[in-house]
């Protein structure tokens, strides 16, 4: 990036540039109400003055495992579920379930305590077990769709019926970029399906709130970038050059046309496309990072390189002020052979995603910024054949690391095998409820008014869970 | 609905408008912290306790709500359940939630009695006043029931429709009772409308309006020699009758008509024959179907008689409309399904068809508007009673219906005997004990046997069209919450809301059928008094990019009010007179004076109506991203004009699976063709605010990201477009045409600009341009000119030129 203007600037130094946006309402990830407030009252930096509650996070990475990793598998562990191995449940299933399973299939995997907290995890996640001290377990998780797009819908939206904007969104509705050049919302690698792009879509919300998309499921992260941010190959006719011209036409339909609120606002949005076109790519280059870092994700090994490449880009997204990032990860489905895949899957995010937390706390990033890491339900511990397990939206495990949660503490229960959510139940809802709230937002205040009446991310519903707060 | 002062400026940058409604309020975000003291005692000490020992029973989350009590709102405590009020502020003793709690009448928790301390705050809280800062977003404060007709019989919308009397003209400005109507309307607040557009702009405006393409220069050079007075008049009528006008007015229906070509939703299949119903919307709006009959179609076309075999076939695909919606087709809760479907397509046909937001009476009387959750019920019950999923399996299949061809069902007829015939040979040789085959005979039967399927696989299908038909009549009563497990009283008889009760009578809905065509007919009831408001408001909003009420899809008391109530009311009696015909109303508005004035804004019109309410000069308006990639690829001379078919067939099979089909810019048809992917939003849709193809959309938003800008600079499909202008322009036609400058490089100049902005341009941008074009060459190819540069290189000066002007804003805007 020899012509970059800003090329000689660290990423930090760059990414605490604000420039004109804040005076022109024209945000990449666009007009946070609170940004509004904050410009028009006090100016620079105090956007997050004006949220509901002082934040204890400014930003989220959000690691989903699509398909449903088992949490009786991996962070909730069950000795009953050992012993009873082949026993029918001695309770009731649901009265909907997605298939039809069988008796109590023990866990193929050993689980061993680790660190100061003592948690105890399987050992599909040995290099995330040995960040055990930084994180905050739910096991007491439940949703209420045992389909994956219902439930990925849930997760993301909160219904899973209607069409409403995803939980990204509305963070960036409430709270707008930290980065004028960068959109405040990002998803890398999303499953098309399954809802598709309602997961990360801005819905009756103005549309710059909806997520700018790098690649979907599966795509190789050598490649996979934010669409149009090269400009043509021309010989030596900068970019700049032809911008200029640009803006002459524009400049002279404007003189032409008279005043006009939104014209102007296009000739803004030229100048901000550009400067996107010069940070972004930037950002997006993880050759910037030294191999050490590299080694640290696992991008120096085939089978973790793809997802540690998605978890290095996640940081420097985050790092430079995007609010809500999201990596995916699949196809943690296995109504068979759950021992071969889940060991393969869990193989591939073990090494990247502690990377990353070792990453996040040694810049001191984790302080301010939240990582989460969920599906869209956990799975049965009632075997489907012999070596599977079906949906399981009545009880699973999310944890979360850093931004104001308290390290190494677990919050819930679910049952003696892990089949319902009994002890300190968190509804979808609630998690909703409870990660606005650790951004400083208030889930019954952040509402849109649409189709006659204002909406919550939360709806009706939602509690936040103040005990698992630092 | 909280404004702020911002709300203002926003607006102006039409940055946060909402699918539907310009008056977008954002809630105010109030300062951290509790407003007093008794806010802080409620959260410390009552809602914790709400929470934990009640809600599990008596909250929305509760699997059956017990005693009809919510205690999860502020407005179901203080109107309380079956025993009364549970709350009533200021007045502990009164309050039956304080007597549960002692147990004295009632005993609650019924696992135990709380603390004495608990009991204690709940009394020191009602006593207080019962301070509840909870939010209630749905639950009305009052009961509203006891307004509802009175509210139906003064707010506007629902007022009977008298065709109001013209005023009088006070110049020659006015060409036509509309014009009076708007000279009235800038009269009453002190303004005059703006000046008239300039020939060639006019041109462009008509051309992406009516069509969504630009004129050709010759087009443009033609009517600006044109000196008739008749020439508009003309233009207007060709475009009208432009089989590309459907192509254009038919995105504003599929928009309406939430149309996609796959389910979106949780398991998002094709819907391989959607295009069909794409398909009629266009041909019948180029043989302008009469409105009133496109919309019985949509709703009812299965049960119409149909006079020829053409017209039976547009029957049933015209029912697509209600079968086009997202569905959880995975959903394993069957009747969810279903009570959810209903739910969808009421929302639509209320919002698209009468802009009425019917789906908030789901899950209890409409906030704001009179539509009682009986109301709801009573509709749900005529879907209910039609069928529109084929089966209900584990993942559940919609509705697809055959349509009937003569010609090809007796070639069916005809394949089946053969098939016959080949089964009986085969059935011959199976007669043969197996024992006794010979390997001779083995072949023969298994060249039979493959003869029959090859037979059977390649037999002639009638094609097929997402479609209803009629179901066994079930009633519904009404929903508790929305929540088809909590059922509440008698199913509700079949009818149209109440609201419609004071200006026409109730439909008679007949025992044995679903009642659709019932309410159709009812939709276009001479004294209807929603229908034909909301269908020329859109026609104008269609045409100005915004309606004379600004909320075109709700009408209701939350939505906006008419800028020019007697206009509306004018053009909603016309639209009757005209017998529904659309072509007829556009072209009473495109010949209007006001549509021809120009979009520059006067000062004063600033200060006295910063939005244009009056509509004192013509909004100017981005391009939809449909007409905007038509109008590029026409402008590049690539556009493909081959009209309808199978959408999926540009992209590939897979398209749906995975968004990942073939590179979309490889179909250089009409933007309208591209296959729709509900999951997958091609990221073009996206940017140029095509957000949403599951709901029903009135008006799209028109926002400035630099997504857009992206686009235009550095995506390839563009570059392109410029690319093969720049190459057109050495052999163009009009190259040596005498009404451009003899100096070839001016009239070069002059051409790209008639390309691209239908007009010539003036004497600024002929230098700019000549100096940006000497500018890119020197870069290109040091040294040389424009007079003695190699070909190569002026292509590539040219196509600099050319994309400069394609990025610029006016390529966007319709003047």
């Amino acid at each position: 990036m020899q012509d970059n203007p800003v090329g000689a600037l660290t990423l930090a130094e760059r990414c605490s540039r604000r420039s004109m946006l804040k005076s022109s309402a024209l945000g990449f990830g666009a007009i946070a109400l609170a940004d509004i407030l904050a410009r028009s009252s006090q100016g620079e930096e105090r956007a997050l003055d004006q949220v509901h509650f002082a934040p204890r996070a400014k930003r989220v990475i959000f690691l989903f495992m699509h398909g449903g990793p088992s949490a009786i598998d991996t962070f909730d562990y069950k000795p009953l579920l050992d012993r009873d191995d082949g026993k029918p449940l001695p309770f009731e299933k649901p009265r909907i379930q997605f298939a039809q399973t069988g008796n109590l299939l023990r866990s193929p995997w050993k689980f061993r305590q680790y660190g100061q907290c003592g948690a105890w995890i399987s050992d599909l996640f040995p290099e995330i077990g040995r960040c055990a001290d930084e994180l905050c377990f739910i096991k007491s998780m439940h949703g209420s769709n045992e389909a994956h797009g219902g439930a990925l819908l849930k997760i993301h939206t909160g219904s899973d019926t209607f069409v409403r904007p995803s939980k990204g969104a509305w963070i960036s509705y409430g709270l707008g970029s930290e980065n004028a050049n960068l959109p405040a919302f990002v998803t890398i690698n999303p499953t098309l399906g399954h809802g598709g792009v309602q997961n990360f879509g801005s819905g009756f919300l103005p549309p710059e709130h909806q997520a700018t998309r790098i690649g979907s499921s599966g795509a190789s992260m050598k490649t996979a970038s934010i669409a149009n941010l090269t400009p043509p190959r021309a010989k030596r006719l900068d970019q700049r050059q032809r911008l200029d011209f640009v803006q002459k036409l524009n400049q002279h339909q404007l003189q032409r046309h008279g005043h006009n609120a939104e014209l102007e606002a296009r000739i803004e949005s030229l100048e901000l496309a550009f400067r996107m076109q010069m940070e972004a790519p930037d950002v997006l280059d993880l050759s910037q990072e030294t191999g050490a870092t590299h080694k640290l994700y696992g991008i120096d090994e085939p089978s973790t390189e793809n997802f540690g490449r998605e978890c290095l880009l996640a940081r420097r997204l985050s790092e430079a002020g995007v609010r809500f990032v999201q990596v995916s990860h699949a196809y943690w489905d296995q109504h068979a052979e759950l021992k071969e895949k889940h060991q393969e899957l869990a193989q591939q995010v073990d090494k990247p995603i502690a990377g990353l937390l070792q990453d996040l706390k040694r810049r001191g990033l984790l302080e301010d910024t939240l990582v989460i890491w969920g599906a869209e339900f956990g799975r049965t511990p009632t075997a489907q054949g012999n070596n599977g397990r079906d949906h399981n939206p009545h009880a699973f495990t999310y944890w979360f690391a850093g931004g104001g949660v308290k390290p190494g503490f677990s919050y819930g229960k679910s049952d003696d095998y892990g089949f319902y959510a009994v002890d300190q139940k968190v509804h979808v809802h609630d998690y909703h409820a409870t990660l606005l709230h650790l951004l400083g937002l208030n889930h019954e205040k952040l509402t849109f008014h649409y189709g006659g009446r204002d909406f919550r991310l939360t709806d009706v519903h939602g509690r936040v869970i103040h005990d698992i707060m630092s | 609905m909280n404004t702020i002062p911002i709300s203002k400026s926003v607006r102006q940058t039409n940055k946060l408008l909402p699918f539907g409604f310009v008056c977008a309020a954002i809630c105010f975000i109030a300062p951290s912290g509790y407003t007093d003291e008794r806010e802080r005692f409620f959260e410390n000490h009552i809602r914790p306790v709400l929470i934990e020992q009640c809600y599990a029973c008596h909250s929305a989350e509760a699997k059956t709500l017990q005693a009809n009590l919510r205690v999860d709102s502020p407005a179901a405590l203080r109107r309380g359940g079956d025993s009364g009020p549970a709350v009533v502020p200021a007045q502990p003793e009164e309050s039956t939630l304080l007597q549960a709690l002692e147990y004295e009448h009632w005993q609650m928790p019924p696992k135990g009695k709380l603390p004495d301390a608990t009991i204690e705050h709940f009394r020191k809280w009602i006593a207080d006043g019962a301070v509840d800062p909870r939010s209630d977003p749905i639950e009305p404060s009052e009961p509203i029931t006891a307004n509802r007709a009175e509210l139906a019989k003064s707010h506007w919308a629902y007022q009977p429709i008298a065709r109001p009397g013209v005023p009088a003209s006070r110049s020659d400005w006015s060409r036509s009772p509309l014009d009076r109507f708007m000279e009235q309307g800038a009269t009453e607040v002190q303004l005059t409308l703006s000046a008239d557009l300039d020939r060639a702009s006019l041109l462009r405006r008509l051309y992406l309006n009516l069509i969504g393409l630009p004129p050709s220069p010759a087009e443009v050079l033609d009517f600006l020699q044109d000196k008739n007075p008749d020439s508009i008049e003309r233009v207007v009528d060709r475009l009208l009758a432009s089989p590309h006008y459907g192509e254009r007015w038919a995105r504003y229906w599929l928009d309406l008509a939430r149309y996609a070509d796959s389910n979106g939703a949780d398991e998002n299949h094709n819907f391989p024959v959607a295009w069909r119903y794409r398909d009629y919307v266009v041909e019948q709006l180029n043989a302008d179907l009469p409105y009133d009959e496109f919309v019985t179609q949509q709703l009812a076309g299965d049960l119409l008689e149909a006079n020829t075999i053409d017209e039976r076939r547009d029957h049933l695909t015209a029912t697509g409309y209600l079968v086009l919606g997202p569905k959880m087709l995975a959903e394993q809760d069957k009747p969810k399904l279903i009570a959810d479907l209903v739910d969808e397509q009421l929302d639509t046909i209320g919002q698209s068809l009468l802009a009425l937001t019917i789906g908030c009476a789901r899950c209890h009387d409409h906030k704001f508007d009179p539509i009682s959750a009986e109301d709801y019920y009573s509709l749900a019950g005529i879907l209910h009673s039609t069928k529109t999923m084929a089966n209900l399996d584990f993942v559940s299949q919609w509705n697809t219906r055959q349509l009937p061809d003569p010609d090809l069902e007796s070639q069916i007829a005809a394949h089946q005997e053969i098939v016959k015939r080949a089964e009986a040979e085969l059935a011959m040789l199976l007669t043969k004990p197996e024992d006794q085959r010979l390997d001779e005979d083995k072949l023969a039967i298994e060249k039979a046997k493959q003869h029959a399927e090859t037979l059977k696989k390649n037999a002639p299908r009638l094609p097929t069209v997402m479609a209803v038909e009629e179901a066994k009549i079930k009633l519904v009563p009404i929903h508790i919450r929305g929540n088809h497990l909590q059922l509440k009283g008698q199913p509700i008889p079949r009818r149209l809301p109440a609201l419609f009760e004071h200006t026409m009578p109730q439909p008679e809905m007949p025992e044995q059928k679903s009642g659709r065509l019932e309410l159709a007919h009812a939709l276009f009831h001479s004294q209807n008094p929603l229908t034909s408001r909301v269908i020329v408001n859109r026609l104008w909003s269609w045409l100005y990019g915004h309606g004379i009420v600004r909320s075109v899809s709700n009408f209701g008391l939350k939505g906006e009010k008419p800028s020019h109530p007697e206009l509306l009311d004018w053009l909603a009696s016309e639209i009757i007179y005209q017998e529904w015909s659309l072509k007829a109303m556009q072209r009473k508005l495109v010949l209007s004076h006001a549509f021809q004035i120009n979009s520059i804004a006067a000062e004063n019109q600033k200060i006295v109506d910063p939005d244009n309410r009056a509509c004192t000069h013509y909004p100017l308006r981005r391009l939809e991203i449909e007409p905007l990639r038509d109008c590029l690829l026409a402008i590049g001379g690539n556009l493909d004009r081959k009209m309808g078919g199978q959408a999926a067939s540009i992209y590939g099979a897979n398209y749906s699976e995975d968004g990942r089909g073939k590179n979309e810019f490889d179909a250089l048809r009409r933007t309208l063709y591209l296959p729709v992917n509900r999951a997958a939003l091609h990221e073009l849709f996206a940017t140029f605010d095509y957000v949403d193809s599951g709901v029903s959309v009135g008006k799209r938003n028109s926002t400035v990201v630099p997504h857009q800008v992206l686009f235009l600079m550095n995506h390839p499909f563009v570059r392109q477009q410029a690319n093969e202008l720049a190459r057109r322009l050495a052999q163009h036609e009009l190259l040596s045409d005498t009404r451009l400058d003899p100096n070839p490089l001016k009239a070069r100049i002059q051409l790209v600009y008639l390309e691209c902005f239908s007009r010539m341009p003036d004497t600024t941008e002929l230098t700019l341009g000549q100096t940006f074009l000497q500018e890119a060459l020197t870069t290109i190819s040091p040294n040389v000119s424009l007079e003695t540069a190699d070909p190569s290189s002026l292509e590539q000066a040219w196509t600099e030129f050319c994309h400069a002007l394609l990025t610029s804003n006016e390529s966007m805007y319709i003047p």
